[in-house]
């Protein structure tokens, strides 16, 4: 059981309390073009459609701002799939993240893009940002050598998404880190400010709860925050490969929820296919706001609260917030 | 962070494109939101990753930075008739 800190307690009581509030999840960086932010939208397991800007009280450093524009599934997504590809995972694992790649490849929409990113030691983009139907080279995959993840995890983030596109990034990894350089403070700083959203799937030991199952769990929910932390495990799962943990290693769930992203234990009965796709589909709903802030100074560390209007309890995943532009104090930072 | 920065961009100076530093000085920009621009630093790395060009590598991994040059040695002379 996790311990639940009171600020999840205090989410949870207002999540309660109708007109659903969180006071962090999803954003983007400020430029000229203002700012965007990627707010996913939850009523149980079901993603709630049709919110219009109306619905949506955002606030920037707690001054109310004007949405200029949202939308949702209108908007094309670049996805990179970034796979550990240490000694650990060889043989028929191989193989299954190979057809993962291919499958997922094959559900995005014409103007999307994918591309794949390989950790080891040391990363390598195995191939760019490309449409689908491209050719993916994926027969020279191999794994081998020691897991820099953290390094990975922070090269992706550090990727700026392209003005009217949205960023999601799907980890597949054990959870362990052997040899980065970027230690897990420099790379939860990169977290909290990268405008990527990032999930990562672990493949856990033991266990009868298929993925399907637990991804159906209202993430962010009561349930989910009082249980869970973002982190949707099975408790008993039949063994996925030699050396899997039980669950996933808690950092991970750390690392990934500035994002508004989620932490997935996939068991040795679940699709790797299947979990991509949830995640691609579940990102694909979300929300994608704009607006130019107004009433705040520009430079320094911008606090975003978002919240749904109508009444009802819903989970709402956004960023916590921006940096603007210019030099920042040491205690504007975000922490 | 002057110094910080100044210290990796000595760095790549003595070891064009080593992985430590290149990712250092880009977490450094990034985080802090000015100076160098991260992503170009990033990029040419993930394009271009070599264990064998970082010092640091020969350090931290002792002989496992034999590993890359021995396996595609082996690779190579696997695919000799």
């Amino acid at each position: 059981m996790v311990k639940v800190s009171s600020t999840v307690v205090a989410c949870a009581v207002a999540l309660a309390v109708g007109g659903a509030a969180v006071g962090a999840q999803s954003v983007f960086r400020s430029g000229v073009d203002g700012v965007t932010v990627v707010v996913s939208v939850h009523r149980g397991n079901q993603p709630i459609a049709g919110l219009t800007s109306s619905d949506f009280e955002l606030k920037d450093n707690g001054v109310a701002q004007e949405i200029s524009s949202i939308s949702a599934e209108k908007v094309p997504l670049d996805l990179t799939l970034l796979l550990d590809l240490s000694s650990s995972v060889d043989g028929p694992q191989l193989q299954r993240l190979k057809t993962a790649v291919i499958d997922t490849a094959a559900l995005l929409r014409p103007d999307d893009r994918i591309r794949l990113v390989a950790i080891s030691q040391v990363l390598h983009e195995v191939f760019s940002l490309r449409p689908k139907g491209a050719a993916m080279l994926l027969d020279g995959l191999s794994a081998e050598g020691a897991t820099s993840l953290y390094d990975g995890m922070a090269a992706t983030m550090m990727r700026p998404s392209e003005p009217g596109r949205r960023q999601l990034i799907v980890a597949f990894t054990d959870g362990h880190d052997s040899t980065s350089i970027i230690d897990e403070t420099a790379a939860k700083a990169i977290a909290r400010i990268t405008d990527s959203v990032v999930d990562v799937v672990v493949p856990v030991a033991g266990g009868d709860a298929p993925a399907q199952r637990r991804l159906a769990q209202p993430r962010g929910s009561l349930d989910s925050l009082m249980t869970g932390d973002n982190i949707v495990a099975g408790k008993d799962v039949a063994p996925f490969s030699a050396g899997a943990a039980d669950a996933p290693p808690p950092v991970l769930a750390d690392l990934v929820r500035p994002t508004a992203g989620q932490v997935i234990a996939l068991t040795g009965s679940d699709s790797v296919s299947v979990v991509f796709k949830a995640m691609l589909d579940d990102f694909r709903a979300s929300y994608v706001l704009r607006y130019v802030a107004q009433g705040v100074q520009e430079e320094g560390w911008h606090e975003i609260s978002i919240a749904v209007k109508k009444h009802g309890r819903y989970d709402i995943r956004a960023r916590r917030g921006y940096m603007g532009r210019g030099k920042i104090g040491s205690s504007e930072a975000p922490r | 962070m002057p110094q910080a920065r100044e210290a990796y961009i000595s760095a790549l100076k003595v070891s064009p494109g080593a992985h430590s530093a290149t990712m250092r000085l880009a977490a450094l920009a990034f985080v802090n939101g000015h100076g160098d621009d991260p992503y170009p630093l990033v990029d040419a790395l993930l394009r271009d990753d070599d264990a064998r060009r970082d010092p640091w590598w020969s350090y931290y991994a002792a002989d496992w930075r034999f590993w890359y040059p021995r396996i595609e040695r082996v690779r190579q002379l696997a695919l000799q008739p």
